[in-house]
């Protein structure tokens, strides 16, 4: 099911809110509610697939009880690691694992179709953080599996993420209330999500496709360009309108996620860069991984480099199974390694312009391998971007002619425009003002409901993942 | 022994186990399957059934057209794309895959007809992209022309009967503008050269009294303004809507009408040509999205119609197979025959086609179809 979907925003939504605020009031029954909603929710697209994430939250939950005892909590671990890594390595990269052994070896391995479940690799992350978190005695041991459960299955954010840490929610678990600011909040939050997803990321979308699925010997300069930035804006607005849209729901029962982005477009390097987008993954590989091998206090700039490489070879090999994906998490490896290695973040922090025309180049280099089916695709196109015999063509004209508006307020609003101090304070002392933000809220969310019920293209990238 | 009060034997077991497959791979594995169904059905129809979608395909329509866009992209359409010079709106068509195997198709019909002495008639009327005015933007699909050129010299070098209607059906102004459907002025058209057809074949008599000519039919601008399928997509603030102009004919006549619809029982009417073989209501809305082009029997896609000429002057039996640009010549056809029978192949499933003409011993067919059948290829197995 997804947040766009009529059946979510008229249906499902409107009778969760209504049992979970009107009928219920225990919290134990509010949270086997939403674990069972949850779950409905999951096994809306696939059913079969809410199996495999319920066997994860039975091994997990045991396994967590295993390492919180004193003996054997190194063992708990191993297993834990083997089996989360083991259920993502099955389901995700054993095709082309096998796919990459027969090319290598020249064998004819029969590869296997399996379908990837939407999401394994934020909940089986989640999972995990929470079993390491448990070993290392920073939360307790969750004894009831439903609150487990829920933590880990929770439908706003299940799908795409944030990736929630648990001790980010585990008070909430246990007690919380849901006052009237918060869920206005929540819903506030929920329609700028929304539109984000279906007014400004489905439209760019068409022309990113369209650019991308062309022939890229065709391909004029500008036209290149258009899809690259395309993508860009498609990607950002797609991930963050769907954790924009994650954060609201929690909040409008109870929960509060931490922020997953942070205009990572305005960034002045791509250290920075990486400060603002998905913020709960750079922060699980931070925690899970870079800590635990050294981090940056390490005795050799050469181990500083291993370190960030295997942090940045995870992340891009997290994203997907396909060379691109390895490539996109180097190219961003390198970057860093250089900004780290030359000490340049400060001076680019302070170059301002500079700073910010280098971090949007390497991010939006980085986005058309990302998107790239091929490396040797993705290596043509930006060919195309920077010496493509023709500079524009009809082709161009057409794209600017359709998608021009929708680019533009994509580059306008992926911009902090009206997060300013003076904005806040006049809303916040002007009752003009505040009705005006409603009534503005209110025809965003027409809007977005009408791109709703007629859009037929509608698919999340991060579901992917 | 204390403490036991029974012990399960193997082959209980084995039963056991046999029972839980049998429900495992029975009822329970069904589960899955009907659960999907039930999920994608309120997917797929919550928002055009429950809500009432129109004001926001409205305010979508309007959006797009303060974008200042020409191209939209439509669910099940790929995209809709309005011309800037006509505001007429058109549609992708894919290349036809399998041009030879309709052809064949068609060849064995016609041999299976002239066993039984009866002449074939192949009308594929083209439909909107196939027309020489029509442009669609790059990167698209847009092969309707060269279906057609393609399918007309297949069949006619296999000797098919096949009208060719390339010069007569040639601007976007013959069709609405909102929708696929020819006007009836142009339907008009497809169907003199129709019955020109069944009288080179002797099928119908000398008598020219009731042809589709001008001189016989009043052209009436009706008050209707509709919205056509596409058109409905998108909303009327960027599609705009369509008038409609009906052909009624001067002459006297009566006819009787025998309709079915799939899993229906049969339909009767009887009367003149606005009462029995036209439903005005269709057009009588003052709802735009809730008239239709269709005025010819409501416009549903019938799985048989038997229409019977009540007028003693006519003579000859014809059988259309249709869809629903058959739909639209046929009016023009009935007044000069003595019986019209029409199947749609789509809902016409109580046994074959060539089967159903030995039985109806028609004394002629005509396949009327729109060019984009070519593509959609499900209508040509006799």
């Amino acid at each position: 099911m997804l947040f766009s979907s009529p059946v979510f925003l008229f249906l499902f939504l409107p009778l969760v809110l209504l049992v979970y605020h009107v009928c219920l009031k225990q919290l134990a029954a509010r949270n086997a509610f939403l674990l069972f909603v949850s779950l409905l929710f999951y096994a809306w697209g696939e059913p079969w697939f809410v199996l495999v994430m319920m066997f994860s939250i039975f091994v997990n939950y045991w396994i967590a009880r295993g390492v919180s005892s004193i003996d054997k909590k190194n063992a708990f671990l191993v297993v834990m690691v083997v089996f989360n890594i083991g259920i993502l390595f099955v389901f995700k990269y054993l095709a082309f694992t096998v796919r990459q052994i027969n090319a290598l070896f020249d064998l004819s391995l029969a590869v296997p179709t399996i379908a990837l479940p939407i999401g394994i690799s934020f909940f089986t992350f989640q999972a995990m953080s929470y079993v390491i978190d448990v070993y290392r005695g920073e939360v307790p041991v969750q004894k009831s599996m439903r609150n487990l459960g829920l933590y880990i299955s929770l439908f706003p954010q299940l799908i795409a993420g944030p990736i929630v840490r648990y001790h980010d929610i585990v008070e909430e678990l246990h007690d919380r209330k849901v006052s009237a600011g918060d869920f206005d909040d929540g819903v506030q939050r929920f329609v700028i999500g929304l539109a984000k997803k279906v007014l400004i990321a489905n439209n760019v979308a068409i022309a990113a496709d369209r650019v991308f699925g062309a022939d890229v010997a065709t391909l004029s300069c500008l036209t290149a360009w258009f899809g690259a930035i395309g993508y860009t804006l498609q990607i950002y607005f797609d991930f963050s309108g769907y954790s924009d849209m994650a954060i609201g729901l929690g909040k409008m029962f109870g929960f509060h996620f931490l922020e997953n982005f942070n205009y990572p477009y305005v960034a002045k390097s791509v250290s920075e860069f990486w400060r603002r987008w998905h913020i709960s993954l750079g922060r699980w590989f931070r925690d899970y991984v870079y800590f635990p091998l050294g981090g940056s206090r390490v005795a050799t700039t050469r181990r500083l480099m291993l370190n960030l490489f295997i942090v940045w070879l995870l992340t891009g090999v997290w994203h997907g199974a396909n060379w691109t994906f390895v490539l996109w998490g180097l190219w961003y490896c390198a970057f860093i390694c250089f900004e780290k290695g030359l000490k340049m973040e400060p001076w680019l922090q302070k170059s301002r312009m500079i700073g910010h025309v280098y971090t949007l180049l390497v991010a939006v280099i980085g986005w058309v391998f990302f998107r790239s089916n091929t490396l040797g695709q993705g290596w043509e196109f930006v060919k195309r971007m920077f010496c493509a015999p023709s500079f524009s063509d009809g082709e161009t004209a057409f794209l600017m002619h359709e998608y021009g508006v929708v680019v533009f307020l994509g580059m306008l609003f992926s911009c902090p425009c009206f997060k300013g101090k003076w904005f806040g304070q006049v809303v916040q002392g002007n009752w003009v003002y505040r009705i005006g933000c409603n009534a503005l809220y209110m025809l965003i969310f027409l809007l977005s409901l009408s791109y709703v019920i007629k859009s037929s293209y509608n698919p999340f990238i991060y579901f992917n993942f | 022994m204390l403490g036991v009060t029974s012990v399960v034997t193997p082959s209980q077991l084995r039963m056991k186990a046999g029972m839980l497959k049998s429900v495992l791979t029975g009822p329970i594995s069904q589960m899955p399957k009907r659960w999907k169904t039930f999920t994608e059905f309120l997917d797929k129809n919550l928002a055009e059934h429950v809500i009432g979608h129109e004001p926001f395909i409205e305010l979508n329509g309007a959006c797009q057209k303060i974008q200042g866009k020409d191209l939209v992209q439509d669910s099940g359409l790929v995209a809709i794309y309005r011309q800037p010079e006509t505001g007429n709106l058109l549609i992708p068509e894919k290349k036809a895959a399998e041009l030879p195997k309709i052809v064949e198709n068609l060849c064995r019909l016609h041999d299976n007809l002239a066993r039984q002495k009866i002449p074939l008639l192949v009308c594929i009327i083209p439909d909107k992209p196939s027309l020489p005015d029509a442009t669609f933007p790059e990167g698209y699909d847009f092969y309707a022309r060269e279906n057609l050129d393609s399918f007309i010299a297949l069949a006619q070098a296999k000797e098919l009967d096949c009208l060719d209607l390339r010069d007569k059906i040639n601007t976007s102004s013959q069709f609405f503008k909102t929708d696929h459907h020819l006007k009836s002025t142009t339907a008009f058209v497809v169907a003199k050269d129709i019955v020109d057809w069944l009288r080179r074949n002797n099928v119908i008599d000398a008598d020219t009294s009731f042809d589709p000519v001008r001189e016989h039919y009043d052209e009436w601008l009706t008050p209707c303004r509709f919205i056509g399928s596409w058109g409905k997509r998108v909303g009327e603030i960027w599609s705009g809507d369509d008038d409609f102009v009906l052909m009624v004919p001067k002459f006297n006549n009566s006819f009787t009408v025998d309709m079915k619809a799939l899993r229906s029982s049969v339909m009767h009417r009887e009367g003149d040509f606005t009462h029995s073989i036209l439903d005005l209501s269709v057009i009588e809305s003052t709802d735009k999205y809730d008239n239709r082009w269709g005025v010819t029997l409501g416009h549903y896609d019938w799985e048989m119609v038997r229409i019977h000429n009540n007028n003693k002057h006519s003579t000859g039996k014809v059988m259309f197979i249709e869809d629903s640009f058959g739909l639209g010549t046929m009016p023009y056809v009935v007044p000069t025959v003595n019986e019209l029978v029409m199947i749609d192949l789509r809902s016409f499933k109580d046994m074959t086609v060539t089967r159903f003409i030995a039985e109806e011993k028609p004394n002629a067919v005509v396949v009327v179809y729109n060019s984009q059948q070519l593509v959609l290829n499900n209508m040509f197995n006799f």
